[in-house]
C-alpha cells in the first residue's frame, strides 16, 4: 500500500488543500500588512510601534514571557542560588537532592558560615522528635510536633484545591498550618474522615442519591479519582458556594462546617483527623466577624474548637496594609468563608480595628485568651529597636500587674511575607530577619519576657541551613510561605494575584475554575509532606555536623561572622 | 429524593452540551457542502434554475444566496459570529421552504419540507443558544450568554 492509497481512506487527507493553503498565506500577509498600516499611521497611542511597527510588538510579547521564562534563562537572582530552589523541587518529589560540584554562588561571598565541631556526631544522636510548647500558663498550651510550620496564606489567596493540599500535606507531615487572614474555612479540613467522628452535629452534609454515587464510581473506573470527586460535587452540591464542601472519600459525601449552629453542638475535644491549625486574625477579622464587620464572640469560640491557637496579624513582611484581594478571587466560596458579597474587590483596613494603641491591643489578646484558653500570639514587623521596646514596656507593665501577657511573637522579615503588596513597600518597610529577630532577642532578655514569648520568625527560609541560621539568631519556631508553595507546585511565574487579566499557570493561587480543578490535591499533599520531612531531616544531619543534639542549643556563638567578603 | 436524584442527572447530563454543539455544528455545516458546491460550480445555471423557480431577482438572489451558504460553512465549522449567520442562513432555509419544497408536502421521502425545516430549526437553536463554548466565539468575545 503507497501513500496515496492510504491518504485515499481519509476524505480529509485526500482533497486538495492546495487552494486553502493560498488563500491562508495571502490572509496572513493580508493581516500582517494592515496591522503595519495601523501601527504607523493610524493609532497614536504607542510611540514605539508608529516607529517601529509590527516588529515593535515582539517588545510586548517578550515582556509577558518574562516573568514566567525567567527562571529558565535568567540568573537566580531572589534567593542565594537557583541550586536552593532545585533542592525544594526535588526533596518535594523525594529524590536525592545531593549536587556534584560547587553550588553556583560563590561560596567565598558568603556573610555567614556554621561552625561545625571537631568531632562530629551521628544523626542517630540527634533529637528525632522536634517540638515546641506555646503558651504554657494557659489552659490548653499547644504542644506543636515539629519546628517548622506552613505560614500564613489565606484560603482564597490560594486557590480552595491547594489549602486542601497544604491540610493534607500538614496533618500527614505532622506540622502547624497558620490559615492566614481569610479564616478558618472548610478546606483546612480537608483531611477529615466523617468515619471517626462520634459528633457530627455541627456539620453540613450534603449526600448523593444511587444515580450520584453510580455516576462516581462509573467515571472513577474510566478515568481517575479527581475527576470522578469534581463531577460527584456538581451533581451532589447544586449550590453557588459548592466549593466550600469537602469531600469524605470512604462515605461518598460532601461536608462543611455549619457556623449557625449552637455552640454547644461543636467538638469539646481536639478533632483527630485534621492538621494543627494557627488561626490567623487579621483586620478584616475575616471569619470571626458580624456582618457590620465587628467582632463575633461566639462565632470565635466555634472557630477555636478547631484551632490549636490564634495568631493577631498586626503586619506582614512586604506590607503593612490591609490585604487585598480582587473581585476576581472573591468567589461565591470566599464570599460564605468570610461573611462578605461576593464578586467585589475586597480591601481590608489598614490598621487592626482592636490595636489603637498598646493597652486596647494588649486588652484585646487577653480576651481572646480567656475567650479560647488556647495561646495567643500577635505577628508584626520590626522596624527599630526603640519601637519595638514600646511592646516590651507594655508587655512588661502587664506582667508586673499581674495580667496575662501574648503567648507568642511572630516576627516577620521585610524581604518575605510579600503576598502581592505594592513595590515600593516592598523595597522599603520592615527590617531583614536576622537584625529583627536580634533586636528581639535582645529586647526581650533586658526587659525579663523572653521566658514568656516563644519566637516564630519567618523570611524566605528555604532549606535547612536557612533554617538553622534562624534558630542561632534565637527563633523557636520557623515558618515557611515560599518553600511550601514551591513544593505545592508553583513555578515563580509572579502571576499570583488575578492582577493584569492573568492567573496562577498551577492552578495554586488562582479562583479561575478551570485552572485550579485540576490541582493535583493528593500528588501535592505528598510533597508538601515530603519537603517538610526533608527539611527536619537536613536539619537533623547539619546539627549532627554542628556537634549538636537539641535545637536549644543553638546561639549565635554557632555563626562565623566573615569579614573578608569580597 | 426525586429532586435530587433529577438535580444529579442534569448535572451530569450536561457536562457533554457543548460537544453536541459542536457535532451539531459541524454536521450542519457539513449537509451545506454539497448543495453549495453545486451552486458555486455553475453560477449561470443556478441562476437559470432560480428564475425557473419564479424566484424574484434570480441572478442576484443566486449570488445572494451561494455566498451566505459557502461563508456559512466556513463560520459554522469555526463557530465564528454563530448567532448573525444562523439568522441569515435560516432566511434561505426559509426561501427553499417557500419555493423548492413546500408543494411537496411533508416527508423527506417525497423531497417535502422536513430536512430544510429541520436545519432551519437547528440554525433557531444555534442563533438564540450560541455556539456553545467550543467555538471562536466564546474564545474571542466570550459570548457569555449561552
Amino acid at each position: 500500500m503507497n501513500n496515496q492509497n492510504f491518504f485515499a481512506n481519509f476524505p480529509l487527507l485526500s482533497a486538495d488543500w492546495g487552494v486553502l493553503l493560498k488563500i491562508l498565506m495571502v490572509v496572513i500577509v493580508l493581516v500582517l500588512f494592515s496591522m503595519f498600516i495601523y501601527d504607523r499611521f493610524v493609532q497614536r497611542k504607542n510611540q514605539l510601534l508608529i516607529n517601529y511597527p509590527l516588529i515593535g510588538r515582539l517588545r510586548y510579547l517578550f515582556y509577558m514571557l518574562r516573568n514566567p521564562m525567567r527562571q529558565y534563562f535568567g540568573d537566580e537572582t531572589f534567593y542565594d542560588s537557583f541550586e536552593k530552589l532545585e533542592w525544594v523541587n526535588k526533596v518535594s518529589a523525594d529524590e536525592n537532592p545531593y549536587l556534584s560540584f560547587s553550588p553556583t554562588k560563590p561560596y567565598g561571598n558568603q556573610k555567614t558560615l556554621f561552625k561545625h565541631a571537631n568531632f562530629v556526631k551521628e544523626v542517630s544522636e540527634v533529637q528525632e522528635e522536634f517540638s515546641v510548647t506555646f503558651g504554657e500558663k494557659r489552659e490548653i498550651p499547644f504542644v506543636s510536633r515539629s519546628i517548622i510550620g506552613r505560614s500564613a496564606m489565606s484560603d482564597g489567596a490560594i486557590s480552595p484545591e491547594g489549602t486542601r493540599a497544604f491540610a493534607i500535606g500538614a496533618h500527614r507531615g505532622a506540622f502547624p498550618i497558620n490559615t492566614g487572614e481569610g479564616g478558618l474555612t472548610s478546606n483546612f479540613l480537608a483531611s477529615l474522615n466523617l468515619e471517626n467522628l462520634t459528633n457530627t452535629d455541627y456539620l453540613e452534609i450534603k449526600e448523593g442519591t444511587w444515580f450520584a454515587k453510580g455516576a462516581y464510581y462509573g467515571i472513577r473506573f474510566l478515568t481517575n479519582r479527581e475527576v470522578a470527586q469534581r463531577v460527584y460535587r456538581r451533581m451532589v452540591v447544586r449550590q453557588k458556594d459548592k466549593g466550600s464542601f469537602i469531600f469524605d472519600n470512604q462515605k461518598l459525601l460532601y461536608f462543611r462546617i455549619d457556623w449557625t449552629k449552637d455552640l454547644d453542638s461543636f467538638p469539646k475535644e481536639a478533632l483527630h483527623g485534621i492538621p494543627d491549625i494557627t488561626f490567623q486574625m487579621g483586620s478584616g477579622l475575616y471569619g470571626v466577624r458580624h456582618h457590620d464587620g465587628t467582632f463575633d464572640k461566639e462565632r470565635y469560640k466555634k472557630v477555636m474548637r478547631f484551632a490549636k491557637m490564634t495568631e493577631v496579624k498586626l503586619a506582614q513582611g512586604a506590607k503593612q496594609t490591609g490585604g487585598k484581594l480582587l473581585a476576581t478571587k472573591v468567589s461565591d466560596d470566599i464570599a460564605y468563608y468570610r461573611g462578605i458579597p461576593a464578586h467585589q474587590d475586597l480591601i481590608s483596613p489598614n490598621r487592626f480595628p482592636y490595636a489603637t494603641d498598646m493597652k486596647t491591643f494588649f486588652d484585646f489578646i487577653t480576651e481572646l485568651q480567656s475567650l479560647s484558653s488556647k495561646p495567643v500570639g500577635f505577628k508584626i514587623v520590626i522596624s527599630t529597636k526603640e519601637r519595638f521596646e514600646d511592646f516590651a514596656k507594655a508587655l512588661k507593665a502587664r506582667k508586673e500587674e499581674g495580667k496575662s501577657i501574648a503567648d507568642f511573637l511572630t516576627i516577620d522579615g521585610g524581604d518575605g511575607g510579600s503576598a502581592t503588596a505594592p513595590l515600593e513597600m516592598m523595597s522599603k518597610i520592615g527590617l531583614p530577619i536576622r537584625e529583627a529577630l536580634e533586636i528581639v532577642v535582645e529586647v526581650l532578655e533586658d526587659y525579663g519576657l523572653r521566658e514568656d514569648l516563644k519566637i516564630i520568625a519567618a523570611e524566605k527560609v528555604l532549606t535547612p541551613d536557612d533554617v538553622i541560621e534562624l534558630l542561632c539568631h534565637g527563633a523557636d519556631f520557623i515558618n515557611i510561605a515560599r518553600g511550601f508553595m514551591m513544593s505545592a507546585g508553583c513555578i515563580r511565574a509572579r502571576e499570583c494575584s488575578g492582577a493584569g487579566g492573568r492567573n496562577c499557570p498551577v492552578g495554586l493561587a488562582t479562583m479561575d475554575e478551570a485552572k485550579r480543578s485540576k490541582f493535583l490535591v493528593h500528588q501535592k499533599a505528598k510533597h508538601v509532606e515530603n519537603y517538610h520531612h526533608n527539611l527536619l531531616h537536613g536539619i537533623r544531619s547539619l546539627m549532627a555536623v554542628m556537634g549538636k543534639s537539641h535545637v536549644s542549643e543553638f546561639s549565635m556563638d554557632d555563626l562565623t561572622a566573615r569579614e573578608y567578603v569580597a | 429524593m426525586i429532586k435530587n436524584t433529577l438535580g444529579e442527572v442534569s448535572v451530569l447530563f450536561a457536562y457533554p452540551r457543548h460537544l453536541f454543539m459542536l457535532a451539531a455544528r459541524l454536521l450542519l455545516a457539513y449537509g451545506f457542502v454539497k448543495p453549495a458546491l453545486l451552486k458555486l460550480n455553475d453560477m449561470n445555471a443556478t441562476a437559470q434554475w432560480f428564475a425557473s423557480l419564479s424566484i424574484p431577482l434570480p441572478t442576484f438572489t443566486a449570488y445572494l444566496v451561494t455566498g451566505i451558504e459557502t461563508i456559512a460553512i466556513v463560520l459554522l465549522v469555526l463557530g465564528l459570529f454563530t448567532r448573525p449567520i444562523s439568522i441569515l442562513l435560516s432566511f434561505v432555509m426559509m426561501g427553499a421552504i417557500l419555493f423548492v419544497h413546500e408543494s411537496h408536502g411533508f416527508s423527506v421521502s417525497d423531497n417535502g419540507i422536513e430536512i430544510p425545516l429541520y436545519y432551519m430549526l437547528f440554525l433557531f437553536i444555534f442563533a438564540s443558544f450560541g455556539a456553545g463554548k467550543i467555538s471562536l466565539d466564546n474564545l474571542l468575545f466570550k459570548d457569555d450568554n449561552k
